[in-house]
């Protein structure tokens, strides 16, 4: 088990995972009954059993109980490995009593794996989804083998009001001083997709969450989407130290020091860059700082428009990133790029014979 | 058991010890209702703990919802007074379904959906003392899993460590059965009190326990003598009881007169149907309790 070991991989290395898997649902055997941790892995600890048991929704607890519905939960487990749930509906509960059966079907991944999955709960749930198949194992098994996953790179295009409603929550992530309970979404998987891609990786890696599933205070997740039920969510989030956030009537906040970036990442998913998004921020492995980030995104704007611009622009745009210093090896990587297509810039713009235009200075005085 | 506290910068969790906001509802780690904790102040004495124990699919909601409804209507000269709004919702969702012919949803394994109650509970006619019953619904397989890694939910133990009494509920119907499921749950039950209560040797435990053979309209002979009953059909918690427990005492209790079974066509599972209630034994455990308190 490769538990809170630094991660040294590339994230994007192979694409095939093996990893264990556990089940929590309700279905009778002759020992148990009721809802319990029913299969796992045999490398599961006591511990790890344990919180994955005080953490699993049981009945009444999924919000879409229809055929093809599914909630998901992501969270770390003291042991360092990350546990991601798919929950969905699997039939009447045999007691008659407990209405729709919610099945939770989850992966338990090593820090090193999850980074393959670039940290995203979302990618993980749309490679269990297709390890599973669609029919949930509602069979007693002493043990579950060790499951293998695909990471693909999904597709992310979004309605306007879905990316609005990911803007708004990003920027309520990085200012946040209490658990979020996010209600007003229609499509709750893609703002999430949205909201991964223009998190920072040291920010996805500590994320808590669930989506589909009722809000819990025994869950102590740090983001909940809870569905269109504003009423119920109100309630818990009033009594519980949890701020509840609608997106569709949030007011807008006060200015923060991530504005731009997360301005930046708006730009993208509009743009329908979310993928290339995506790679940027996996690679800002720093704890999230407003500066450092608003210089990333001025820096991929300007990486952006130097390709078709002016020589007066081309010279304004080096001289804003003449002296910057690099905050982590992408700021780095970017800056050498930059730097790159503007030489090339350059060239292009001697070779039109632009005569008139002020010939600016590559890499300061370096 | 600890007195409860309401400090000036905030509320104590009568069951966990956990600090809250003053303003908060609920425990913010094991989800008591912290109205008992100030209600529990206001009386100045120390509220009793009543903990009901017992497998998935008992019947503790049922026996807790008709118990409280009872408590209310004053029967065997009872008289309880729900302290809050919230005391009644347990015994209004049993009473409301059981109206409708169904049973209440089961109890979900979510601690903040749990029901609490807290009765102030005395004699009428007579110079008793007034007692603070607290009574939480507990989801059974909160209580399985718990056993079967301790700490999982820590508000059992810490329930069962602050309880003045435990009602153990136990299915008759299927112990008389054959089964021996309700006979080893209720082992394991009493195991896991017996190494709470960490005694000298030899020394049995003195939290009293009333065992509970529930749905013993299955099994008539139940009621004429819940300790034979035990004896012959649950050896394994008799011994137990006998080698461990200082104050132990069996009931038979049933709650439905009859029962219909519905199924569809395509449907694999039997939805039970109670047809009407007949209540039988459901005061006299709880009455025990308050005796021994």
């Amino acid at each position: 088990m490769d538990c809170g070991s630094t991660v040294a991989t590339s994230p994007d290395a192979t694409n095939v995972v093996h990893t264990s898997q556990a089940i929590f649902t309700s279905i009778p055997s002759p020992i148990s009954r009721g809802y319990r941790l029913v299969a796992c892995g045999a490398d599961l600890s006591a511990q790890e059993k344990r919180e994955i048991t005080q953490r699993s929704p049981s009945h009444g607890n999924l919000l879409a109980v229809e055929p093809g519905g599914f909630g998901l939960l992501s969270y770390s487990l003291s042991s360092g490995r990350q546990c991601v749930g798919l929950t969905r509906p699997a039939g009447a509960e045999h007691t008659a009593r407990g209405g729709s059966r919610v099945h939770t079907h989850m992966a338990i991944l090593s820090p090193s794996d999850f980074l393959r999955f670039h940290c995203d709960p979302c990618r993980v749930i749309d490679a269990l989804r297709t390890a599973v198949g669609d029919e949930p194992l509602l069979k007693p098994l002493a043990r579950l083998p060790i499951i293998e996953l695909h990471a693909v790179v999904p597709t992310a295009d979004a309605p306007a009001e879905i990316i609005e409603a990911a803007r708004r929550l990003l920027a309520a992530l990085f200012v946040r001083t209490t658990r979020l309970a996010v209600v007003g979404i229609a499509d709750s998987f893609a703002a999430l997709r949205l909201l991964m891609s223009g998190a920072p990786l040291a920010l996805r890696r500590r994320l808590s969450l669930s989506s589909g599933i009722r809000l819990s205070q025994a869950r102590k997740f740090d983001l909940v989407f809870a569905g269109s039920e504003r009423v119920s969510a109100e309630r818990a989030a009033d009594k519980r130290e949890i701020k509840l956030f609608d997106c569709g009537s949030e007011a807008p906040s006060a200015a923060t020091p991530f504005d731009r970036w997360v301005a930046f990442c708006k730009r993208r998913w509009m743009d329908g860059r979310t993928a290339a998004l995506d790679r940027l921020s996996v690679r800002l492995d720093q704890e999230p700082r407003g500066d450092p980030l608003s210089r990333i995104a001025s820096l991929c704007d300007d990486l952006d428009a130097v390709a078709s611009a002016s020589a007066a622009q081309l010279a304004e745009r080096l001289r804003r990133h003449r002296d910057e210093p690099a905050s982590m090896p992408v700021h780095a990587d970017l800056l050498r790029e930059f730097r790159v297509a503007a030489e090339s810039r350059r060239s292009a713009l001697e070779g039109e014979n632009v005569e008139d235009a002020p010939r600016p200075a590559v890499g300061g005085d370096r | 058991m600890a007195v409860t506290f309401a400090t000036t910068s905030g509320t104590t969790c009568l069951i966990c010890d956990t600090p809250n906001p003053s303003e908060a509802q609920s425990c913010k780690e094991c989800s008591a209702p912290l109205a008992i904790v100030r209600d529990a102040l206001a009386q100045d004495r120390d509220p009793n703990l009543v903990s009901i124990m017992g497998d998935s699919n008992v019947g503790k909601t049922v026996y807790l919802g008709f118990l409280l409804d009872m408590l209310s209507q004053r029967a065997h000269n009872f008289e309880a007074v729900p302290k809050g709004a919230y005391s009644v919702d347990l015994a209004q969702i049993v009473i409301s379904h059981m109206a409708h012919r169904m049973f209440p949803p089961k109890t979900a394994i979510e601690m903040d959906e749990w029901c609490w109650a807290y009765y102030q509970v005395c004699r009428r006619g007579r110079a008793s003392k007034i007692i603070d019953l607290v009574m939480p619904d507990i989801a059974g397989e909160a209580v399985a899993a718990e056993l079967e890694s301790p700490a999982t939910f820590r508000i059992i133990q810490n329930l069962l460590g602050r309880s003045s009494g435990t009602l153990l509920l136990v299915d008759a119907a299927l112990a008389a059965n054959g089964s021996a499921q309700p006979d080893f749950f209720a082992l394991k039950m009493l195991s896991y009190i017996d190494s709470m209560f960490t005694t000298k040797k030899r020394r049995k435990i003195e939290l009293p326990v009333a065992v509970v053979f529930t749905k013993a309209d299955y099994c008539p002979t139940c009621f004429d003598d819940p300790r034979s009953f035990a004896q012959a059909n649950l050896n394994r918690l008799w011994n137990m009881c006998d080698s461990r427990f200082a104050c132990v005492e069996f009931f038979a209790c049933s709650v439905i007169g009859s029962l219909g079974y519905c199924g569809g066509e395509n449907d694999d599972v039997v939805t039970s149907i109670p047809l009407h209630t007949a209540l039988n034994g459901v005061l006299e455990p709880f009455e025990w309790i308050v005796d021994q308190l």
